[in-house]
């Protein structure tokens, strides 16, 4: 199993952090409380700085990771690190802090004051946690969801110059580095490292694949009044072994939307030199994808996640998909039927009028349709409580679910299955990254 | 909805992990301690191979509002020369009191006052020290009294460096031959 290794991976990582503060630790520092605090707060430090290192490398598209464990799950996993790197980082400023006023008995703007003053890079590492802070801020859920994608993506990115910034310090009035060459190299080349896995699969390599595909828009589709087909061709697109269910990464080159690449699932693997996404308006770039001119060229990376048919071991399947969920639902429904699989497609929608795809889910062979259009607040039920599940698909407990939605019907829809007896489900998060 | 809480619950655990690591630390360092005390207590003032957390423990504990630099191991110089009734003769020739050269180190500077008394290193005193910030200070009062203490052991400037503060030891290190050079 990927997961375990890569968990396994990174703890291995951490103890090894761990080891390298046993070795260089002040060997007497409970001689005094300011003294242990200090200690403290600096392995505190140092393993923040690794978790940073852990953080982005996670999200760094290296082949081995996406492999084992599927971008989604590691964009999940970032997160979390994320928030946890968050929190060790007011830690160890909390802990150095509270260990300096220990030592000098100063208030703690006077310490804040006298550690800039003393160590090399303070102001660096303080510029470069404000910006951490400001991300972490519009990362966390309700912030998020109130800012424009694009907004999201740039704060982020800044990221990167807040990582340098903070390693600065480190190396330079880090205990365990200053006069320690050894930990010193392994930790700036743990640095160099993670920079060099991001610049080589996040930016070099998608450009060489764009040059080598020259991914093309063909046609725009429109799907329904809130949902449209984008068909983007290029060169020997087939060998990048896109299956149905997975996700790219996609940055249209146009003024408006050369500034973010977004995640849209494939409504159809490739197939002649063309592949299809099938998007819903949910923001600001998305519903713009109408606007898409034939013949714009797109840097297109991936193929990410692990959604796809080969997860499947029974033949007999449920696939749920909620709004803009039925496009690698219905390329996934396509694939099932292609290996004589059967399968109950579940397609919930706010309006009738916004779902898409239908025809090409209907008439596929050994495949039902169950259309379940409405608001829960109108409809006064929720079609994906267990009750309704069942009687919707009474053998139900027998099939393996595939499920692709927004997070709460996901949440209900898991919920259900458990209820239910579904042993195995494969879910696919749209609110990604 | 657990996924919520993973990356709380994550540091949570990384924090308890922490914790668990400085404990074990701890425990291995005053084990260390304990077991190398017998040792230095058999022979004060011979023994090259002195703990290094021994002494910490002693001044930390005998000068606690150590703020001011000086803060030399008095307790380990009584037991060390046996001619400490004889502080009042400064000016006989085994006597002298010199100051080192101030070292400049990426902390601040490092000067020492040295003591001779019949011809021995008696005392290290500080004049000057890093003190820029909090952790500076807190680092120091550890160091220097581990790093006066083995001056007076060694009887010379062929001291071991502090781990930890390895910048300020060698400040302290070239002062002191400065100042052991300028007596001649």
């Amino acid at each position: 199993m990927g997961r375990i290794a890569l968990r396994t991976l990174i703890t291995l990582g951490g103890i090894g952090v761990l080891a390298l503060w046993w070795t260089g630790a002040i060997p007497g520092f409970t001689a005094t409380p300011a003294l242990t605090v200090t200690t403290f707060g600096e392995l505190v430090g140092l393993i923040a700085g690794y978790l940073v290192c852990v953080q982005v490398l996670l999200i760094a598209r290296i082949p081995w990771f996406e492999r084992g464990v599927g971008l989604d799950r590691l964009v999940s996993w970032h997160r979390s690190v994320g928030t946890t790197v968050i929190f060790l980082v007011m830690t160890h400023i909390a802990f150095m802090m509270l260990g300096g006023m220990l030592a000098d008995g100063k208030n703690p703007v006077g310490e804040y004051i006298s550690i800039l003053s003393a160590y090399q890079d303070m102001w660096w590492a303080t510029i470069g946690t404000l910006v951490f802070f400001v991300v972490g801020l519009t990362s966390a859920r309700l912030l998020k969801s109130l800012l424009p994608y694009e907004w999201w993506y740039w704060i982020h990115v800044t990221t990167y110059i807040a990582i340098f910034l903070t390693f600065l310090h480190q190396v330079s009035s880090g205990t365990n580095f200053v006069a320690h060459p050894v930990p010193r190299a392994i930790w700036i080349l743990m640095y160099v490292g993670t920079a060099l896995c991001v610049v080589w699969w996040r930016a070099l390599l998608p450009l060489v694949r764009f040059a080598r595909h020259d991914w093309t828009v063909a046609t725009v589709v429109p799907e329904s009044p809130r949902a449209v087909s984008v068909w983007i061709k290029g060169n020997d697109i087939e060998d990048l072994g896109i299956r149905a269910g997975n996700f790219m990464m996609f940055r249209f080159l146009t003024w408006r939307h050369i500034w973010s690449a977004h995640p849209y699932s494939i409504s159809a693997p490739p197939y002649q030199g063309h592949l299809r996404i099938t998007v819903a308006d949910l923001g600001n770039h998305s519903g713009a994808l109408r606007d898409i001119r034939p013949g714009t060229k797109v840097i297109v990376e991936g193929p990410h996640g692990s959604f796809t048919a080969e997860r499947a071991k029974r033949q007999q399947l449920v696939l749920i998909a909620g709004g803009a969920g039925i496009g690698p639902i219905a390329a996934l429904a396509r694939d099932f039927a292609g290996r004589g699989f059967n399968s109950v497609v579940i397609y919930r929608a706010r309006d009738v009028d916004d779902m898409a795809l239908l025809d090409e889910v209907r008439g596929l062979p050994g495949t039902r349709l169950i259309v379940a259009p409405g608001r829960r607040s109108d409809l006064g039920f929720d079609p994906l409580a267990p009750e309704h599940l069942s009687s919707l698909v009474p053998d139900i407990r027998g099939r393996e679910a595939f499920l692709c939605g927004p997070e709460p019907m996901m949440d209900t829809a898991t919920h259900s299955l458990h209820a239910l007896g579904v042993r195995r489900i494969h879910a696919e998060e749209m609110s990604f990254a | 909805m657990t996924r919520r809480w993973r990356g709380t619950a994550l540091f949570g655990v990384v924090l308890a992990s922490l914790g668990a690591a400085l404990w074990a630390k701890t425990t291995s360092a005053e084990s260390a301690t304990v077991a190398e005390k017998p040792k230095t207590s058999q022979s004060p003032s011979s023994s090259a191979s002195a703990s290094k957390t021994k002494p910490s423990s002693s001044t930390s504990s005998s000068s606690s509002p150590s703020r001011s630099p000086n803060s030399s191991p008095s307790s380990t110089s009584a037991s060390t020369s046996p001619t400490s009734s004889a502080t009042a003769s400064a000016t006989s020739p085994g006597n002298a009191v010199v100051d080192g050269n101030a070292v400049d180190t990426p902390y601040g500077p490092v000067e020492v006052e040295v003591t001779w008394q019949s011809g021995s290193i008696t005392k290290v005193d500080l004049l000057q020290y890093p003190s820029g910030s909090g952790r500076d200070i807190a680092i120091n009062q550890y160091a220097l009294p581990i790093l006066a203490q083995e001056v007076i052991q060694s009887q010379s400037a062929q001291i071991n460096t502090v781990s930890g503060a390895t910048f300020t030891s060698i400040g302290y290190i070239q002062s002191l031959q400065s100042a052991i050079d300028k007596k001649g």
